[in-house]
């Protein structure tokens, strides 16, 4: 490789620098080029995960195609478009779909339109980021996954050395009814409130916690609807048949549990000598879910609860590996029984699952990985069962560049 | 009864006055930048979001540097896409509108010089290139002195009580600058034609400056990291070509060069890069960077 000698070198001559300053005060075209990115996401696998995206054999993951750029001088604006193949079928879904004030003063914000909810860790990453086939099982169960929603969020950022970010959120909901929920005729179905702050130790960590509050008004079962049902399973199995009778979208409904009132608790370190992620990092993150008031008209004193633990460490620019450990117990109405003196008594059983998780990911470039992945999914309660899913996939970016989130 | 009334007026007044006298806040993406922002703005309050031992590609949009974003008065970074893959989530997430692009507090460096290297097709097999060109200007001493002009001009948009202090502080900053280049100049005319082995084009505007070649990369191809047969293919080229020195920067690994200058009897030597503790200011930096050169010519 020669190394050309351009011609401003050693001394530079008034004229050349009065051109350059004037240069500098004539926007840069660049800037306002629309990013437009598309994210390519393989996989086969054998088995699937309970609650999981993912199916079984060769299949599309979640390929993205996302459109960005600064609207004007007030608000940027971004859409993404996701492809993914479910039972066979190439289903088309708009992920985001929002505007994002960028001029408000006093570090306010507001974002309205479809977009990801901004509570928990996990919830405001785009899939692809992730180190795993799946969404932990506490998220697969009680968030769908992930939870995108049509409305509208404001936040603020204090004007302090630690963050300190607080942000609440109305949604239409829909993403989040329960698959066995009634319709529900309001016309905000959810709405949040969160709280996050983080800062460093030092030139080589990084912290962030948050807590949030998730109020979802199709978040209720009724007992009674259930008689057939053993929670989301049954649920699950007829799927696909159910969609294809009423001719509707079944990717993206709402999850199988829920509560009307939810918390999330969540923590991230992160760790990279000398703060260079260059060329190894560890990231370790742990979240909380928590659901109550899961049915109506009767009192159970039960809460659906999901927590994981995970740790990333990118060994070198060229590997990485992941593990992640989740629980989640989640409460389904059993049947309807009648007591001695008369009374009925709705009676609940509770199912737990234990996913453990490794992956393995060869990174050849910033943009591209291919991922060896494996889950053990250990399932108690009303049956036990144990089944281990293994499966390679491939995830790569091209185009735009992206940020990526902490 | 007047005394209440004094104290208030009087408190009145000192809030007044502390803050005006405020710092102003100034953001700068590396290490460099912050440096020449403390030559221009010496009473301001001054964070790097980088330091000299990370690389400026690979920065996490951690929560600090959303909170140090979001008080801000200016941001100096050196644009032309090096902070790509972060300040966006940082301009996103800290709710800024000083800082936004195109705002005067939103200062890319790029934007005041000619970049080297521009490319007018770009696709990622060429690795991680930049169609901006490259974005590590802040090694050429002219360039440095239009990054210094435009950026007192938009400290003195930005809070115009001080314009004229800034001016002062630039003024005097770009006498010292030049008489430096000079000096350094002179110093390493003998260097002219010397040919060097570098990580990645870190070193690109040094060796442009003081008509120095790379011959070689450590790098197969911008942005990925030194492989075996890479290296063992510049083993051939350190024979052919006379290389002086296999060069890096205090965040790139060491081995790559360590392996070769192994086998090759080339010296290795981590070059100061941009300002650290070690370097506190842009002229330690270059002070730094003309005696090592020296030292490894006169050695070999």
């Amino acid at each position: 490789m020669k190394t050309k000698t351009s011609n401003i070198s050693k001394t530079t001559s008034i004229s050349s620098a009065i051109a350059f300053a004037s240069l500098a005060s004539t926007p840069v075209l660049a800037q306002s080029d629309i990013n437009i990115s598309a994210v390519l996401d393989g996989y086969y696998q054998e088995d699937a995960l309970s609650e999981g995206l993912r199916e079984d054999g060769f299949n599309l993951g979640h390929s993205e195609l996302a459109l960005s750029a600064p609207v004007d001088d007030s608000f940027y604006g971004k859409m993404t478009l996701v492809v993914a193949s479910h039972e066979g079928e190439v289903e088309l879904e708009l992920e985001e779909a929002f505007i994002q004030t960028t001029a408000l003063p006093a570090g306010f914000g507001i974002r309205a339109g479809r977009m990801l909810s901004d509570i928990g860790y996990l919830n405001n990453q785009h899939l692809h980021t992730d180190s795993f086939s799946e969404r932990p099982i506490a998220y697969r169960a009680m968030l769908g996954s992930h939870y995108a929603d049509d409305g509208i969020r404001l936040n603020w950022v204090a004007p302090t050395e630690t963050y300190i970010a607080l942000g609440a959120e109305v949604f239409a909901g829909d993403a989040l009814a329960l698959e066995d929920a009634e319709p529900n005729d309001s016309s905000i179905g959810v709405s949040t409130l969160y709280a996050k702050m983080g800062g460093d130790i030092g030139n080589s960590n990084s912290w962030q916690l948050g807590a949030a509050y998730l109020r979802n008004e199709s978040g209720q079962l009724h007992p009674e609807e259930h008689h057939d049902a053993h929670g989301a399973h049954d649920a699950d199995a007829d799927h696909g048949a159910h969609g294809d009778e009423d001719g509707h979208d079944d990717h993206g409904h709402g999850p199988a549990y829920g509560g009307k009132n939810m918390a999330i608790f969540d923590a991230t370190y992160k760790w990279a000598p000398n703060g260079n992620y260059k060329y190894q990092s560890l990231t370790l993150s742990a979240e909380l879910l928590i659901a109550d008031d899961l049915y109506e008209e009767v009192d159970l004193d039960e809460q659906n609860t999901g927590w994981y633990v995970s740790g990333i460490y990118q060994i070198n620019p060229n590997w990485s590996v992941a593990s992640r450990y989740g629980k989640f117990k989640g409460w389904s109405f059993h049947e309807f029984h009648t007591e001695a003196d008369g009374t009925t008594v709705a009676e609940f059983e509770a199912e737990e699952t234990t996913n453990t998780s490794l992956s393995v990911g060869w990174h050849p470039s910033h943009f591209s990985v291919i991922r060896l992945f494996a889950t053990k999914e250990e399932t108690t309660g009303d049956s036990s069962s144990s089944n281990t899913i293994v499966g390679i996939g491939f995830n790569t970016a091209i185009g735009a560049h992206g940020a990526h989130a902490y | 009864m007047h005394t209440p009334i004094k104290k208030m007026v009087l408190g009145a007044a000192l809030f007044v006055a502390s803050a005006t006298s405020q710092a102003l806040n100034i953001f700068a993406c590396e290490a460099e930048w912050a440096a020449l922002a403390k030559e221009i703005a010496p009473d301001a309050s001054i964070y790097a979001a980088t330091s000299a031992l990370q690389d400026p590609h690979h920065v996490q949009a951690r929560p600090s540097l959303i909170a140090q974003f979001r008080r801000a008065d200016l941001a100096i970074c050196s644009g032309a896409e090096l902070e790509v893959g972060w300040l966006p989530m940082l301009q996103m997430k800290a709710n800024n509108r000083d800082l936004r692009t195109g705002q005067p507090g939103m200062f890319f460096a790029a934007e005041a010089v000619e970049t080297l290297d521009k490319l007018e097709r770009v696709d990622r097999s060429m690795g991680d290139v930049h169609a901006a060109g490259n974005p590590h200007f802040h090694l050429s001493p002219s360039r440095v002195e239009l990054v210094a002009k435009e950026l007192a001009k938009r400290l003195g948009e930005v809070d115009e009580e001080n314009r004229a202090s800034y001016q002062q502080n630039l003024s005097d900053f770009l006498t010292r600058w030049s008489t430096a280049t000079q000096r350094w100049e002179a110093r390493a005319d003998v260097l002219n034609g010397n040919k060097y082995i570098a990580y990645h084009s870190s070193f690109r505007y040094l060796f442009d400056w003081l008509s120095l070649e790379q011959v070689g990369d450590l790098e197969p191809q911008p942005g990925l990291p030194p492989t075996p047969a890479h290296l063992a293919s510049l083993i051939e080229l350190s024979r052919n070509e006379n290389v002086t020195a296999i060069v890096y920067t205090g965040y790139q690994d060491s081995r790559g060069a360590q392996w070769l200058s192994e086998r090759t009897d080339v010296k290795e030597s981590q070059l100061a890069y941009t300002a650290s503790e070690a370097h506190p200011s842009l002229f330690d930096v270059y002070e730094s960077l003309i005696d090592e050169l020296m030292r490894l010519h006169d050695d070999k």
